[in-house]
């Protein structure tokens, strides 16, 4: 290390400090068991959770039947919007279970993201009903500042991937990252915002102004 | 620490008189209490998450050493670097020394409260680098060179006629005049800052949490400019506080969980980021450098003494939402970069006593900042704790160590307190003037007691005490 | 000093006292809600006691004068002793006595039991009429609109919030209205407004705000320092129409007008 010194005096101090006062409260690791194996109408509870969740934090939803659908219902967004109709596919949603074949009209771009105003498609690593969000993580797969980038950010969202709650993302994880967290995990709900401009918050602050999530599956 | 709170009372009064300021309070005020109250009661058990999340901090608290010691070590298996700062002057140097290294010319940074605090900015600014806040708030006040008046909306004071000039004088945008639409304010700045993140050769953050399993650094924004801070430039630095570390990934949720209900009314925050060490093999983006610099300035000092629980502190500002004197008055008149209760504890902590002593006695001590810490910091106890330590050293004025000399005398025989008061009673109703019925009423009063009706009147004492009556009453009653 | 106690006949036997700690505030500035409170405790059949007092020594506890504090303690802890109840028509001053007295003391033990005894025993007006005494206000009436802001002490420190409200709602024709946040504090703060009268100043106009928002005959608070501040703030802006009251003293006038009709006198009914 650069300053071993200061190291060891704060390392010095804290312990003393720490020390002087053993207050242990005794608190434990929160305890937490993700029942993975969801009955059917849980299935739909933590859907619903999650698409509620999301439209609060201004992201809008839809469900689409398998994959297959995902071209299709990617168009009818961008359709209605009047955006083009070309899109960044970003990570394993390329090569992993969508037949972008089915894509008539949509162009899938393969070029190096616009400063502003492209439509960015994801996959996600997971959604979280409890807070509506969406969680991704950067790979050699995907460089992760895409959806920051974005102006639109797509996300496929299968329903398999929504857990109740933190502590069931987290049992996930630690099974699936357990030799090393991925560089970057980001856990998103909704469009950015600022409300440092008044109220109410504006949205598209720095990243994306709109955010959709196709939920496949279920 | 630099801080202004010695002008507490002018401060305060500028505050009072900028209606600007005034119609922000307004709306934290009336607004803040009642979403954090919806979110709360959204919520099977809040109090229940809030018993969890302080006993999350406590832990990290109670074990801060060894969670520092496992961080660092997960940080470098990750392969970033950690750097210790005993003081502000020592952080700054080090983050200086390490833009230095990767030949940086740029700097986007997104909020962070530990370089306010060692204020980070105007050492890089005078090292030579160039230094652009992210967070729209942040960006606000550097273009106007303020300090922040708020820890979660820095530029809370300013109006959005404001915000359209500084951005006129400062974007170099022909116009006849400057912006109004917020709309169009927010397009402009985003274009501006888009073009800083593109060409920035290092990224500072800050963070929210730390996480020793893993050496994680967990940061929270609504505006996603701390992604773009930390994945676009080729260096990440994280600056913050050591006490920031709890134990897992299991604990941050239990954190976030409370964090944004308490700061915003949500149950999260736009955008959370759990950020583990630069660029891994095989990736095409993300930052070659990555390191974190843990700042001590005072919180290793605060472990061993009553302050302690402060350092549970998780920077989600409902006390200051809550607080009668910060949503009188603002961050500014506070005179440090951390307002409000929590600021009012933190700033003698971290600057000394004896220029921060307003801090502490400038609360009416009403204990609602407590009623919704989500991580049960003892506030109140912990303001009254700086009084006594500014009364062990004589801090306050004369005439209020007077004051609290004579009235302990006074009270502690019934005798005397009989006597006493009953003379003052003559002294103080002779300045009185009459009202309705028997009510008289202090209107003007004469000398360095003038301040106290120059806004409103103050009852006179009764002719007679209560007790006086009482003894007669029931004298009446036994004859 | 135990004169006041020995001078006082028992007004009934049988019934447990309750030793009045007026305050200071109450003592030297509103006589009239100390005889309010007086009034009601009687109506709820204990036999009131007036023992010697001063303050509670909160201005010093409050200031970071603990050794202040302590002294002022211990002289009320003996003045107080001895009596069932202790009784306070102020929630900052009953939780000055509930939750810091036993603190005060942690280096003397036989002054630490003392102040725990009478910490166990001392309570706010209302909280002891409602959680203590049961008392059932009865038939007492009153035509008048309220609203009541909770002061700080007694609402967080003590959980004083429903008590008052029902004791109020309680009495035939009274209607109570709340104001916008009723648990903001109105800018008292004991020495804070004298230290910072302009802060303090722009917390109370707040308040007022609120409070005239509300457009009730009254305005009720069981501290009379908030009500000096909120009446002091009200009189200068020339507001007339709301009455600022100690909850106290609304109570006990609604009893006065059931007495009235249904028996002869009120406070001296039982001479």
């Amino acid at each position: 290390m650069m300053n071993k010194t200061a190291r060891d005096e704060i390392m010095a101090l804290v312990r003393s400090g720490t020390a002087a006062q053993v207050v242990d409260s005794g608190a434990e690791m929160v305890s937490f068991d993700a029942d993975e194996k969801l009955r059917e109408d849980d299935r739909k509870t933590l859907i619903a959770d999650f698409r509620r969740y999301a439209a609060q934090e201004a992201a809008t939803s839809e469900r689409v039947a398998g994959a297959n659908d995902v071209p299709q219902a990617i168009t009818r967004y961008l359709r209605q919007l009047e955006l083009p109709l070309q899109v960044l596919a970003a990570g394993e949603i390329i090569s992993g279970g969508v037949d972008w074949g089915l894509a008539d009209e949509l162009e899938i771009l393969n070029r190096p993201i616009r400063p502003d105003g492209d439509t960015v498609v994801t996959g996600c690593y997971a959604g979280l009903a409890e807070a509506g969000a969406i969680v991704t993580v950067s790979s050699a797969h995907f460089a992760n500042e895409l959806q920051f980038l974005a102006a639109t950010h797509i996300v496929v969202v299968p329903v398999e991937r929504i857990f109740a709650d933190y502590e069931g993302l987290w049992s996930v994880v630690s099974r699936e990252f357990a030799a090393g967290m991925p560089r970057s995990m980001n856990w998103i709900v909704g469009p950015s915002r600022t409300a440092d401009l008044g109220v109410p918050s504006k949205l598209g602050a720095h990243g994306p102004a709109r955010v959709h999530l196709l939920v496949v599956g279920g | 620490m630099q801080t202004t709170s010695k002008h507490f009372r002018a401060q305060a009064r500028e505050a009072l008189a900028n209606e600007t300021l005034q119609a922000s309070l307004e709306g934290v005020r009336r607004v803040m209490p009642e979403i954090r109250a919806a979110a709360a009661d959204r919520c099977d058990d809040f109090a229940a998450l809030c018993t969890q999340a302080k006993d999350v901090r406590q832990h990290s608290i109670d074990h801060l050493d060894q969670l520092l010691a496992t961080f660092e070590q997960q940080v470098v298996a990750a392969g970033g670097q950690v750097h210790w700062a005993r003081t502000g002057e020592e952080a700054t140097q080090i983050i200086a020394d390490l833009c230095a290294s990767v030949d940086c010319r740029s700097i986007i940074k997104s909020k962070s409260m530990v370089s306010e605090e060692i204020e980070l900015n105007s050492a890089l600014e005078s090292a030579g680098y160039e230094v652009t806040e992210t967070d729209l708030g942040e960006y606000i006040i550097q273009l106007r060179g303020e300090k922040p008046s708020h820890i979660l909306a820095p530029s809370l004071h300013v109006s959005l006629a404001e915000v359209g000039e500084a951005f006129n004088a400062k974007h170099g945008i022909e116009r006849d005049a400057p912006p109004t639409d917020a709309g169009e304010m927010l397009l402009e700045a985003r274009a501006v800052l888009r073009e800083k993140f593109l060409s920035a050769d290092v990224g500072i953050t800050g963070a929210n949490f730390l996480v020793a399993e893993t050496g994680g650094v967990v940061v929270v924004t609504n505006e996603g400019n701390a992604d773009l801070s930390m994945s676009l430039p080729d260096t990440h630095i994280v600056v913050t506080g050591i006490e920031k570390v709890v134990r897992s990934l299991v604990d941050t949720g239990v954190l976030l969980r409370v964090l944004a209900r308490s700061a915003i009314g949500e149950r999260l925050s736009n955008y959370t980021t759990f950020v583990h060490g630069p660029r891994q093999e095989g990736e095409i983006s993300g930052p070659r450098g990555f390191h974190v610099v843990l700042v001590d300035n005072g919180r290793s000092q605060l472990l061993g003494t009553g302050f302690r629980d402060m350092l549970r502190c998780i920077r989600c500002s409902a006390c200051l939402n809550h607080c009668p004197v910060y949503t009188a008055v603002g961050g500014h008149a506070y005179g440090s970069v951390y307002s409000g209760p929590m600021g009012a504890i933190l700033t003698p902590a971290f600057a000394g006593l004896p220029g921060t002593v307003h801090l502490p006695g400038a609360s009416t001590l009403c204990g609602r900042c407590e009623s919704i810490c989500p991580v049960g910091i003892p506030l109140v106890k912990l303001l009254r704790r700086w009084r006594e330590a500014s009364h062990a050293q004589s801090l306050p004025t004369a005439g209020e160590r007077f004051g609290l000399a004579c009235w302990r005398l006074v009270n502690r025989w019934p005798l005397v307190y009989r006597l006493v008061t009953k003379f003052g009673v003559i002294l103080v109703r002779s300045l009185s003037v009459p009202g309705t019925g028997q009510q008289r009423w202090l209107k003007r009063l004469p000398s360095f007691t003038a301040l106290w009706t120059q806004h409103r009147d103050i009852p006179a004492p009764a002719g007679n005490s209560f007790q006086a009556q009482w003894r007669r009453h029931r004298a009446g009653r036994k004859s | 000093m135990f004169l006041a106690r020995i001078e006082l006949l028992p007004a009934n036997e049988s019934a447990k006292t309750v030793a009045l700690f007026a305050t200071c505030l109450v003592d030297l500035f509103q006589p009239e809600v100390g005889f309010a409170a007086v009034r009601l405790l009687e109506a709820a059949g204990f036999d009131v006691r007036v023992p010697d007092q001063g303050c509670c020594g909160q201005p010093n506890f409050n200031g970071g004068d603990q050794d202040g504090a302590r002294q002022i303690a211990a002289g009320l802890i003996r003045q107080f002793a001895g009596y069932d109840y202790v009784v306070a028509p102020s929630g900052s001053c009953a939780a000055m006595v509930r939750c810091h007295y036993p603190v005060l003391f942690a280096d003397d033990q036989e002054l630490e039991r003392s102040a725990v005894e009478l910490a166990q025993k001392t309570w706010e007006l209302t909280s002891f009429l409602v959680d203590v005494a049961g008392y059932d206000i009865g038939s007492a009436a009153l035509d008048a609109s309220v609203t009541y802001h909770d002061s700080c002490s007694g609402l967080r420190e003590l959980g004083i919030r429903e008590q008052p409200r029902q004791l109020l709602s309680s009495v035939a024709g009274i209607e109570l209205r709340e104001m916008e946040q009723p648990d903001a504090c109105c800018g008292f703060g004991g020495l804070f407004c004298v230290k910072y009268p302009d802060v303090a100043d722009r917390i109370g106009s707040v308040k007022t705000d609120s409070i005239c928002a509300v457009g009730a005959d009254y305005v009720a608070a069981g501290d009379v320092g908030c009500l000096m501040q909120i009446e002091g703030k009200l009189h200068r802006l020339g507001e007339k129409k709301i009455k600022v009251v100690h909850v106290a003293e609304i109570l006990a006038k609604a009893l006065l007008n059931v007495s009235r009709k249904d028996s002869p006198g009120s406070v001296d009914a039982d001479d």
